[in-house]
């Protein structure tokens, strides 16, 4: 006699929510195809028969045409390639940074919160640290850096993606804050729930319980910060590109593919429209789908 | 005929600093455990019940602390162990189930899963065969179809089906202990009974020496074969189940009794005992019951009684009973 379950597991209640929340659901749908284009961008320069390095000073700014659907650039490379490159080069410093932040911050928050005491404050301090430090300048030194004289080998010094790493390794520096705080306080909070106190009696020791009985229930607050900081961070590396500071040519982002085309803006407005629409939608996509999925994974959270 | 006992607790304190000063809420608890029997421990709200049972695992909340005493395991005191050796008993030897069935297990995990757990920390059981261990612990303590209920998760489950997934966890370790803090206070009086007839029967099974928490006389009677009786972080009797319920010796025990309905005679309204628990932290001189003790004198409020031999294995500190 096997009597069915009443009522569903958490994770399916959680997706049938978010189905629901239609906003987010496209948002998830337009990032999945953005990700899928970007990926897939060395075999559309295939398709097409070009790549986003070839110079042709004979084809420059030319309109959208067959072989360059958006036309080319002030150096005539194309700028659909150009433009699905860089979305590589963004959508991946989004994401890894943001990653990278939300297992630092998680780590310290979870150490914080349930210890508490003195190593509590000590953490929490150091984050208040973190946060007093005015970003921008502090950014703009870091990644004026001399990093030979930090010790790192000259093969990794010399390599074309160093700025793509310094960027992921600055904003994760700085950005495990927000994470680290929220994990610290949700900690606190279960730390005291009847369930952790059993695990105790049962015997978990203090690692088992933080990662085994804590962590799974942390899930969701730390995937929504995720999602939101993802966004920030591709904001942010936009900034720094902006400031010369990102990602440095040749490697297209869309960060310096703005940078790029502020000088040819009256001339051909169309390259700072690209990138620049780009970033937008990813990062409302990526709050829309954090907004989706606070409310898919937190029921109870109130609606905002 | 008496065993020997598998758990000596011996002058257990508990005392909570505050701004108010330090209130001793569990004061000089004695008592011995033997495998196979059941002990009860009953008293009102805030006496210091669950404390003594937190005390015997190491688990006391801060600020609270464990200010003096020995509970001894087979002989090895467990509060002088690390908090390393003292996990290594939680769970194993000594396990506990909690008065909300609820709230104690993780909503996250499903069941099955959770009891696996218990097995994981003890024995570094791999996955797979905690998992079988586990369902077939759910098929022992009556759960039905428990392959199918292992992947369930705690709020798809009634709270009797809570509960006795929380003596599965208790009990997959065949601990020589178990404490049982409340555990059918949150459930409806039917599924009360099975859980207790559960309890019993694993006790028959494993010979588990349980420590029965509880504030209702009805259920400690059923169960236990000694009760005690607590009253502001003291024992005040400690006696045979039998004889503690046909002719309790201290007066609270009888006030306790005597406020309970009865279905035998019409007495109308149960006479409620008056005033209410002191305050720990500024106790009456002299015995603790006695600004609300019927009986009282003028040496209650001068000197402290002790819980003294009664004859016939009954124990009580009143100084009218036993002086």
């Amino acid at each position: 006699m096997t009597a069915p379950l009443p009522g569903r597991s958490p994770l399916a209640l959680a997706m049938a929510r978010f189905r629901r929340h239609r906003l987010a659901a496209a948002s998830l749908a337009l990032l999945v195809l953005l990700a899928l284009f970007a990926a897939a961008a060395p075999m559309i320069a295939w398709v097409l028969g070009v790549d986003g390095e070839t110079v042709d000073l004979m084809g420059r700014f030319a309109g959208p045409s067959a072989a360059h659907p958006l036309g080319t650039d002030e150096l005539g490379r194309d700028v659909l390639v150009r433009l699905l490159y860089g979305g590589r080069v963004s959508l991946l410093v989004g994401i890894t940074a943001a990653l990278a932040s939300a297992v630092i911050g998680t780590f310290i928050g979870l150490l914080a919160g349930y210890f508490g005491g003195r190593l509590d404050a000590l953490l929490m301090r150091l984050t208040d640290g973190i946060i007093a430090l005015p970003l921008l300048p502090l950014l703009i030194v870091l990644a004026a850096l001399d990093l030979g004289k930090l010790g790192l080998p000259e093969w990794l010094e010399a390599s074309e993606q160093i700025s793509l790493y310094r960027i992921v390794a600055i904003v994760a520096v700085v950005g495990w804050t927000t994470v680290a705080r929220l994990v610290r306080g949700a900690a606190l909070g279960l730390r005291e729930r009847d369930f952790v106190q059993a695990a105790i009696a049962q015997g978990a020791g203090p690692m088992r319980i933080m990662g085994i009985h804590i962590l799974p229930n942390l899930a969701s607050p730390i995937i929504v910060a995720t999602t939101l900081s993802a966004g920030n961070v591709i904001l942010l590396e936009s900034v720094l590109s902006f400031l010369g500071l990102g990602i440095q040519p040749p490697m297209p982002s869309w960060g310096n593919l703005l940078t790029n085309a502020q000088e040819l803006i009256w001339s051909a407005p169309a390259l700072a429209f690209y990138p620049g629409i780009l970033i937008f939608l990813t990062v409302i996509a990526l709050n829309f789908l954090g907004d989706g999925l606070q409310d898919a994974l937190d029921p109870k959270a109130t609606a905002r | 005929m008496p065993r020997q006992p598998v758990l000596e607790v011996r002058d257990l304190e508990v005392t909570f600093a505050s701004e108010r000063g330090v209130a001793r809420v569990v004061d000089g608890v004695s008592f011995d455990l033997a495998p196979g029997r059941t002990l009860g421990l009953v008293g009102e709200s805030g006496c210091g019940k669950s404390l003594t049972a937190l005390a015997l695992l190491g688990l006391v909340p801060p600020p609270g602390q464990i200010a003096g005493g020995t509970v001894r395991l087979d002989g090895r005191d467990l509060l002088a162990l690390t908090e390393a050796e003292r996990d290594a008993v939680r769970g194993r030897r000594i396990a506990m189930i909690f008065q909300e069935p609820m709230t104690a297990l993780n909503p996250v995990f499903t069941v099955g899963d959770q009891i696996a757990e218990v097995l994981r920390v003890h024995g570094g059981v791999p996955r797979r065969q905690a998992l079988e261990t586990a369902v077939a612990m759910m098929g022992r303590v009556g759960i039905a179809d428990p392959q199918a209920r292992a992947d369930a998760f705690p709020h798809q489950l009634s709270g009797g089906m809570r509960q006795r997934v929380m003596i599965a966890m208790a009990m997959i370790c065949r601990p020589d202990v178990l404490i049982a803090d409340e555990p059918t206070t949150a459930l409806d009086v039917t599924v009360q009974a099975q859980i207790l007839d559960l309890m019993l029967g694993m006790q028959a099974e494993f010979g588990t020496a349980i420590l029965f928490i509880s504030h209702d006389l009805g259920v400690v009677s059923e169960v236990a074969d000694d009760v005690m009786v607590m009253y502001a972080g003291r024992i005040v009797e400690h006696s045979p189940a039998t004889s503690l319920f046909s002719a309790p010796l201290h007066p609270y025990t009888l006030g306790l009794l005597q406020a309970l309905p009865r279905v035998d005679r019409h007495l109308g309204r149960p006479p409620a005992m008056r005033g209410g628990m002191p305050d720990p932290c500024a106790l009456p001189r002299g015995c603790r019951y006695s600004d609300r003790c019927p009986m009282a004198e003028n040496m209650c409020r001068t000197r402290e009684p002790s819980l003294n031999g009664a004859g016939a294995g009954r124990w009580v500190a009143c100084l009218k009973v036993a002086p």
